[in-house]
């Protein structure tokens, strides 16, 4: 698990933690952000990273890209039932 | 109830083509941009059905979610549950279907009106290789779906047809179709029975959209059933056993998982319905490109700064070419006005009202008119090409850096145009620390009122230099509101930024016809403006000038000369310690295009003439004390009421009016004081 700014662009990756006050997971969620969803790295180069979640784009600031934990290990989470 | 006007809300994502929908329907022509957030006013129209029956439409700012953690979010729900509009019609973006989805989903569960969807974009959809069986959509969310282009037109009339149907029917709140699992809707049931009981809850929110949001362990619902005399006691304790008993099953936080529960259902609706017939997303498309260049580490600044400097380059070159066409024309016109009363034996009197008064003071602000069209004109290009967006991603550093957020910087942008719009656009700023800040520093970027003051001043007295003096005018408005939201920012809002999350909409060639439109409609506020405050503004200083009557028009005897006369003497520190300066100023705060105007009307002359007579009266180390006194010194009055409104707190605008006050005053004098100290005076 590390910080979705150490990713590489290109990279598919699945969201493993969001670390942050209730505020902005709740919004991150309403954009398709949330542990368990795969996405793919369109951009990061040092700056922002911009994201592929469900077919739109999400940019996300730098500060909060070390705060979002990716892995890539592909295996999605265990789902309710 | 029957009498009233149905009302119709329009919701839907930022970027989902819903304002374009909203003209459609309405014929009412508004902007169009790119930056999520910008339908932050309440906007309404009327428009006529299929069956003629008039209707108004609401349009609720762009939401990705109901859960009211941004204000746009908590203005859309409150507006639902208060209203209660019989119908919503829900704008998607298909192309982008899989997240657009989500809201409409959300406003099943909140379960207070009955929906129709809009699938907008099907051309893109189409292009991205999408085929979507509406109609069977349709049937399983049991609610009517009418596919649309509306930047072309298509569908609108369908819809309208449809939305009259709808309408007639008056039936029950469109039923979620999702359902949570047996653990979960059980845990929710229990939920529900316990909100019931508790009889001294306040009824605000359906019982199960409650329940559900409680689950989530959503705080503001929380505070709702928590708050004085708990009067939801049993709610509470019911929700914490539950809450433990089904996270322990699951294996991890039920919020996530009830979320992943919706987009699962999503995705299952995606299967069934939607046939994709190549997958575009692979591809690297053109806009992640340009993306590649602009947000680039190295570039993206050097790039934003350079088209920073092209807007000032077009706002000053470009407009100022027209400038001296109105110029000459006003001039004309009230030499032409005065001698046709001369001519016609009218009263003296009139003569001056209608050149010194009127044309001269109106004249002498309209001429700005070109500069301020220009400088509109670059900032809709930006927000319609969709590059403000990425503006604020590159912006980011430098904007935490000075205590502000990312988006921050796009207020900050519109408050060169005019602070008002700059101000109700830190709507989008999610943390109300980042919007105080915001709001608080706005009005030191030079607005377009500010303009007409500095080419007056800086051609009359460095004209040399023009350029320099205006553009190190713009800056040091820059450099305060850093300096300011720093010192703010440690003095009353301590804490981390929040974070800058953004979707960005793929780039787009704007419309002329509607970027046209944008820059002609702000520009009509200016001179609506011109024709209202500032028109009412120089007659009044006209009367005040002329009056007790007998006196030499605009001579210190005169009432304005006796008022600024008292007000001289405070800025006498400040090098111009005299009563014309000092009566601008005063009106200044009315609009600060006034201080022109009132130049001109007090100084007897337009335009044309009025540097020669503030050459006069000015060196330039007193000008350019008197440009930093006009730049800083209290917000005009339409921003100080939206301060007021947008700050809901009289204390923040007392603030914003009192540290700007001194903070003019202060400076004016320093530059004046220093300078003269170095030989400059």
């Amino acid at each position: 698990m590390w910080p979705l700014a150490m990713c590489q662009q290109g990279e598919r990756v699945v969201i493993k933690e969001i670390a942050g006050g209730m505020g902005i997971k709740r919004r991150l969620e309403a954009m398709g952000l949330y542990p368990g969803e795969e996405v793919e790295v369109v951009l990061a180069n040092g700056g922002p990273v911009i994201l592929s979640v469900k077919g739109s784009r999400v940019g996300i600031g730098r500060g909060m890209a070390f705060k979002i934990f990716v892995s890539n290990n592909g295996m999605k989470r265990r789902k309710e039932e | 109830m029957s009498n009233r006007v149905p009302i119709i809300a329009l919701a839907g994502n930022p970027n989902s083509g819903k304002t374009t929908v909203f003209n459609a329907l309405t014929g009412a022509r508004q902007k169009v941009g790119n930056w999520p957030g910008v339908t932050v006013e309440r906007k309404e129209g009327k428009t006529r059905l299929g069956d003629g029956k008039e209707v108004t439409i609401v349009d609720l700012p762009g939401i990705y979610s109901l859960t009211a953690n941004s204000i746009d979010e908590r203005i859309a729900r409150d507006f639902l549950l208060k209203e209660r509009p019989s119908l919503v019609a829900v704008v998607l973006d298909v192309s982008n279907f899989e997240r657009n989805l989500y809201l409409p989903l959300q406003l099943m569960e909140l379960g207070v009106s009955r929906l129709v969807l809009v699938f907008n974009m099907m051309d893109e959809a189409r292009a991205k290789g999408m085929d979507i069986d509406t109609e069977g959509l349709s049937r399983v969310l049991g609610v009517p779906i009418i596919p649309t282009v509306a930047t072309k037109g298509i569908g609108i009339e369908k819809l309208k047809e449809v939305l009259a149907l709808e309408l007639a029917k008056k039936g029950e709140p469109s039923p979620c179709p999702l359902r949570y699992g047996e653990k979960v809707e059980g845990a929710i049931m229990a939920l529900e029975k316990a909100i019931k009981e508790a009889k001294s809850l306040p009824q605000r929110y359906p019982t199960r959209w409650l329940a559900i949001k409680l689950l989530e362990g959503d705080q503001e619902y929380l505070a709702h059933i928590s708050g004085t005399n708990s009067p939801g006691e049993g709610v509470l304790s019911r929700l914490t056993l539950l809450q433990e008993e089904l996270e322990q099953e699951i294996g991890y936080d039920l919020e996530t998982a009830l979320v992943e529960k919706r987009f699962g259902y999503i995705k299952g609706l995606m299967g069934e319905f939607v046939k994709r017939r190549w997958d575009l997303d692979q591809r690297l498309s053109l806009s992640d490109k340009i993306d590649r260049i602009v947000t680039n580490r190295f570039l993206g600044l050097p790039i934003f700064l350079f088209l920073m400097w092209l807007t000032f380059k077009l706002t000053f070159d470009v407009g100022g070419i027209f400038l001296d066409y109105i110029d000459s024309f006003f001039g004309l016109l009230g030499d032409k006005v005065a001698l046709l009363i001369q001519t016609t034996h009218g009263p003296a009197w009139l003569a001056s009202l209608l050149q010194d008064g009127i044309i001269g003071g109106v004249g002498s602000v309209l001429v700005f008119l070109p500069n301020i069209f220009f400088l509109f004109l670059a900032i809709s290009i930006m927000e319609e090409t969709g590059y403000m967006a990425r503006g604020a991603f590159v912006m980011d550093r430098l904007m935490h850096a000075m205590g502000l957020h990312g988006k921050s910087f796009i207020p900050m942008v519109l408050g060169f145009g005019c602070n008002v719009p700059a101000i109700m656009a830190t709507r989008t700023l999610e943390n109300p620390k980042d919007r105080i800040i915001t709001i608080l520093v706005n009005p030191l970027m030079s607005c377009s009122a500010r303009l007409p003051i500095y080419v007056l001043f800086a051609g009359a007295l460095f004209s040399a230099h023009q350029g320099t003096v205006i553009f190190s005018l713009y800056l040091l408005g820059v450099v305060l509101a850093i300096a300011l939201a720093r010192l703010f920012k440690t003095l009353f809002f301590k804490g981390e930024p929040s974070p800058l999350v953004m979707e960005l909409p793929p780039y787009r060639m704007p419309t002329w016809k509607s970027v046209l439109f944008n820059t002609w409609h702000r520009s009509m506020i200016f001179v609506k403006k011109a024709g209202t405050i500032i028109f009412g503004t120089v007659v009044l200083i006209w009367f005040l000038a002329s009056f007790p009557l007998g006196v030499e028009y605009a001579s210190q005897h005169s009432i304005v000369g006796r008022l600024g006369t008292l007000l001289a003497p405070i800025f006498k520190p400040a090098g111009f310690g005299f009563w014309q300066a000092a009566v601008a100023l005063f009106f200044g705060i009315l609009a600060k295009e006034v201080v022109v105007g009132t130049l001109g009307t007090l100084y007897g002359t337009e335009e044309e003439k009025l540097g020669a007579m503030v050459a006069q009266h000015f060196s330039p180390l007193t000008a350019y004390a008197f440009m930093v006194m006009s730049l800083v010194y209290i917000p005009c009055i339409a921003t100080i009421g939206v301060i007021k409104r947008e700050t809901n707190s009289w204390k923040w605008t007392g603030f914003a009016v009192g540290y700007s006050l001194f903070l003019g005053w202060l400076l004016a004098v320093l530059i004046y004081q220093g300078g003269r100290l170095l030989g400059l005076g």
